[in-house]
């Protein structure tokens, strides 16, 4: 925590001044009031050192203590005034209390320049050094048995009389644990009496502090967020000093350690509620919620649960969706249908273009080219468009009649895309072709050195596109000029998606681009463990593609950071294709995925006869999608 | 975009061919163009002009600090591509903080560091054959060498930075933020802030624990819980956003931001087209306002 102005009394001493405190700390042996003898030093805090000390009027038995020093040390007179009185109010606080988790108070008295304060000596750690003296998570059963005694400690202290007493700095560092497993709370030196509606200054630890302290406010309530804070970093071992402040209700403690269980979630996640009122009334509420919660786990119920839990997961893998018709082709269907005014368009391997009822499936005509048929159709200057191995790229009216062909050198395996009265395909000749419209007309060309089987993006005049030279291309769409190039390390068969000045990309090198469309430079990269043939899809905020490792991907689109991936049992060819609420992608599984756009998690799947390598059309709540089983099926989305 | 531009290539298609065979010299004969340009138009129409831009920045102690412990680097270049050079700036403010010249060295290690970075990894590297740097990357490493820079030079003591820099690249703006000082779009229609502040009172503002009002008197509103060397390993805040040319991107420190409410600042880079002018304006302003804190604005403009 850096201030550019640092508020007194939560000032951080610097390393510096920590040496020059060490420098001063009394040598071991040091004798004080002619009674206690130190034996070393147990840490070194902001006002001074607490040494472990004994007790020499037991002669005969070796009755330890820890002594709590206050050095004049710190420059400015104010915060030494503060730590001043701190440091009294500790000792008179902890006089008036007793508790076996509250350290007793033995004496308390000034000399040379230093006052101290002399302590039961807890013999154990304390909960930030068990945190950092192990690995793995800690048992769940143990913290929750070590929260309902700070519970029982917490209420305790806020049913003291005349006035409750406020703790006001719970933390891992504050909490020892005994070698006995009993809990004891160290560090009295900002707990208070609580007045009602007196302000204060904010004092506390970033990170476990609520945000009513920092209204320089605190109340019993106060205490239950700082344990909520507590109970989050030691089942997490995620520090909130280090993380954003305020992020606990983006970080669920189940999402960080999954064997969490549900219900001890829930009552940290109350705990760390933001508005008092949202939060356990009381100490003995949280500590009802955490019995609660351990009664379930030991009741054998988790079990249970568990199973039950189990249970939903395979009927969530087994929930599959309604069929709306099915239609029966003579080859696979490897492309994905348009949904075109009433009619869902697909081509097939037998080298025919169906036109199919949107709503029944009916046949209503097709168009046959001289080739296979991988290119997926698109619509529009009252066209559909086509591309065909024959060589052609095809234009053919609603009712099925040729309106032009257009020749390249090459089987035509993209898809076009149709903008500013001009078509714009790939051919495996290298070549990018734009076309007129309305005429077949070739307007431009460019020239790559692999063959381009991408489909081009057009977005403010620039079509992005990419080719199996491992280039993607940004040509200018009217005059087919470079704007620029970006190289990839592999062929880029993937087509362009552009969302918010960003170009999508996946490539045979097993990465997701994101480059800038104005500059094409490479913003960011995600790598995935398998080829990604998949085109992207992009919402307002992320962009989905799947790969042939059998995933699908979210990332964000901004920072390219993951934000979740789904397995599917097969390679992921097919591209995911969005409705406002869903996600949808075909595999080589067999299957036909549906999955939550936010989550990533299974909505349905249903069963084709072969695998699914091409992409869905969606329209009117029903998803159209073709399979290598010769099928083309319209199911409910 | 260039949909107005008359068919056929505009006059640089030397200019494209010469620069294909220096920066891509696996450039492909292409077909020849659709229309050649006619004969007898006169040689101005032809004139070509790569996209520039027009930067200003000011900076100012204001009225109640003897020093000046804010830092800025500005960088103005194009870089070529296939089809036509793009615009490239580098903006960066940076506010130290920390007790005698502390705040001052802090701030100007990081500006260095990080502007050092960004131009040999990402400027240089896009006069070569390729530029395979992920701008994201550049950026958060620029900032990484940053933080290491000063952690190294001021550990154990008070002392750290906020840096906020600004990559521009053709229309687009990657923002790369640490601290409080800000980064805005700001158009005729009122300003936008792209930056969040690593201050807990922001995160308190943003989920409904202090009012805005609260929020700018709260006693540690200028108390940040992420700032440049402070930590031996940071993570900035990385942004894009696009720039059009009715807006002006606006960098600045606290001391402008903490003394102007948003209308004001709006008001003033709208009434000044000139970023130079209106810099100097916003300073003037600052400093009316109060100037309590050490000022610095930068202004970009995309010109026409």
């Amino acid at each position: 925590m850096t201030g550019k102005e640092e508020p007194s009394g939560t000032e951080k001493l610097s390393t510096s001044s920590l040496d020059e405190l060490a420098a001063n700390t009394l040598p071991v042996g040091t004798v004080l009031q002619d009674r206690y003898e130190i034996l070393g030093i147990l840490g070194l805090g902001g006002m001074g050192a607490v040494y472990r000390a004994r007790d020499r009027r037991f002669v005969s038995s070796e009755r330890l203590c820890a002594i709590k020093e206050i050095v004049d040390l710190i420059p400015d007179p104010a915060t030494r005034q503060v730590n001043l009185v701190n440091f009294e109010r500790e000792a008179n606080l902890l006089a008036t209390l007793s508790h076996p988790a509250i350290p007793k108070i033995y004496d308390y008295f000034h000399e040379g320049n230093r006052v101290y304060l002399v302590l039961e000596f807890i013999d154990g750690e304390d909960l930030e050094a068990i945190l950092e003296g192990t690995q793995s998570f800690l048992p769940e059963r143990e913290v929750v048995d070590w929260a309902i005694q700070i519970c029982d400690v917490l209420t305790y202290l806020h049913h003291h009389q005349p006035e409750p007493v406020i703790f006001r700095d719970l933390k891992p560092s504050n909490i020892m644990l005994t070698r006995a497993g009993r809990i004891v709370l160290i560090d009295f030196g900002i707990a208070k009496l609580f007045q009602a509606d007196k302000k204060g200054t904010m004092v506390g630890t970033e990170g476990y502090s609520p945000p009513e302290q920092y209204k320089g406010m605190a109340e019993p309530r106060s205490d239950i967020y700082a344990l909520g804070a507590t109970l989050h970093h030691l089942l997490t071992r995620s520090d909130p000093r280090l993380e954003t402040p305020f992020t606990f209700q983006e970080r669920l403690p189940r999402a960080i350690n999954p064997n969490l269980s549900g219900e001890v979630e829930t009552a940290i996640m109350k705990a760390l509620e933001y508005e008092l009122e949202k939060r356990p009334a009381s100490a003995e509420e949280m500590k009802r919620l955490l019995l609660n919660a351990l009664g379930t786990e030991s009741a054998g119920i988790s079990r249970s649960a568990l199973l039950g839990r189990l249970a939903t997961v395979t009927s969530l893998k087994d929930r599959t969706t309604q069929l709306v018709w099915q239609f029966n082709c003579e080859e696979e269907v490897r492309s994905s249908p348009a949904a075109v005014e009433g009619l869902v368009v697909v081509g097939c391997y037998d080298n025919n273009l169906y036109a199919l009822d949107a709503e029944t499936g009916a046949f209503r005509w097709k168009f046959a080219t001289e080739g296979g048929i991988a290119s997926s159709p698109c619509f529009g200057r009252d066209a559909i468009f086509v591309g065909s191995e024959d060589y052609n790229l095809y234009a053919i009216s609603l009712t099925g009649k040729l309106v032009w062909a257009y020749h390249t050198n090459g089987p035509v395996r993209s898809s076009p895309r149709v903008a500013h009265d001009l078509v714009y395909v790939g051919s495996d000749d290298q070549q990018v072709h734009a076309v007129d419209a309305r005429w077949g007309k070739g307007v431009w060309r460019y020239v790559t050195w692999r063959p381009v089987r991408s489909s081009p993006a057009v977005y403010e005049a620039v079509v992005y596109i990419g080719s199996e030279d491992e280039y993607v291309y940004a040509l200018d769409a009217i005059t087919g000029t470079a704007k620029w190039k970006l190289h990839t390390m592999g062929g880029v068969i993937s087509s362009p998606a552009v969302s918010q000045g960003l170009v999508f990309v996946g490539s045979l090198d097993r990465n997701l681009y994101a480059l800038d469309a104005d500059s094409g430079f490479a913003v960011w990269r995600a790598s995935a463990e398998g080829y990604i043939s998949s085109s992207p899809a992009t919402d307002e905020s992320r962009v989905f593609v799947g790969s042939v490792d059998k995933h699908l991907y979210s990332f964000d689109q901004k920072t390219g950071k993951l934000v979740w991936k789904f397995a599917a049992d097969g390679q992921i060819t097919s591209s995911p294709r969005l409705s406002p609420f869903a996600l949808y992608f075909g595999s080589v599984d067999g299957y036909v995925y549906s999955l939550e756009t936010k989550t990533g998690k299974l909505r349905w799947r249903f069963k084709t006869g072969g695998p699914v390598p091409g992409s869905a059309a969606i329209s009117r709540d029903v998803v159209y999608i073709g399979s290598t089983d010769h099928k083309v099926y319209a199911l409910r989305a | 975009m260039r949909l107005g531009v008359p068919k056929g290539p505009p006059a640089p298609w030397g200019i494209v061919r010469f620069w294909g065979r220096i920066f891509a010299a696996k450039a492909r004969e292409q077909p020849a163009p659709a229309a050649a340009p006619a004969a007898g138009i006169p040689h101005r129409a032809y004139l070509h002009r790569p996209p520039t831009f027009t930067v200003g920045v000011a900076t100012h102690p204001g009225l109640q600090r003897e020093r000046n412990e804010d830092s800025f680097a500005i960088f103005q270049s194009t870089v070529p591509r296939q089809g036509d050079h793009i615009s490239l700036g580098l903006f960066i403010v940076a506010d130290g903080m920390g007790g005698h010249e502390g705040g001052k060295v802090a701030s100007e290690l990081a500006v260095r560091e990080a502007a050092a970075i960004i131009l040999n990894k990402f400027f240089v590297p896009t006069l070569g054959e390729r530029g395979q740097a992920l701008v994201n990357e550049i950026l958060g490493q620029a900032v990484m060498a940053a933080n290491a820079a000063v952690w190294s030079r001021v550990q154990g003591k008070t002392m750290g930075t906020t840096l906020t820099a600004a990559l521009l690249l053709g229309r687009g703006i990657y923002i790369a933020h640490i601290g409080d000082s800000r980064a805005y779009l700001i158009g005729k229609a009122g300003m936008v802030q792209l930056t969040s502040d690593h201050s807990v009172v922001e995160r308190l503002l943003s989920v409904g624990q202090l009012t805005k009002d609260e929020a700018r008197k709260h006693p540690q509103r200028s108390v940040l819980y992420r700032a440049v060397g402070q930590a031996e390993a940071i993570q900035p805040d990385i942004y894009r956003e696009e720039l059009s040319k009715d807006q002006r991107l606006l960098l600045c420190t606290d001391g402008l931001w903490e003394m102007l409410p948003d209308e004001e600042v709006a008001h003033l880079v709208n009434a000044f087209p000139n970023p130079q002018e209106a810099c100097d304006e916003l300073i003037v302003a600052a400093n009316s306002a109060g100037g309590e804190d050490n000022i610095t604005a930068i202004l970009v403009r995309l010109d026409d």
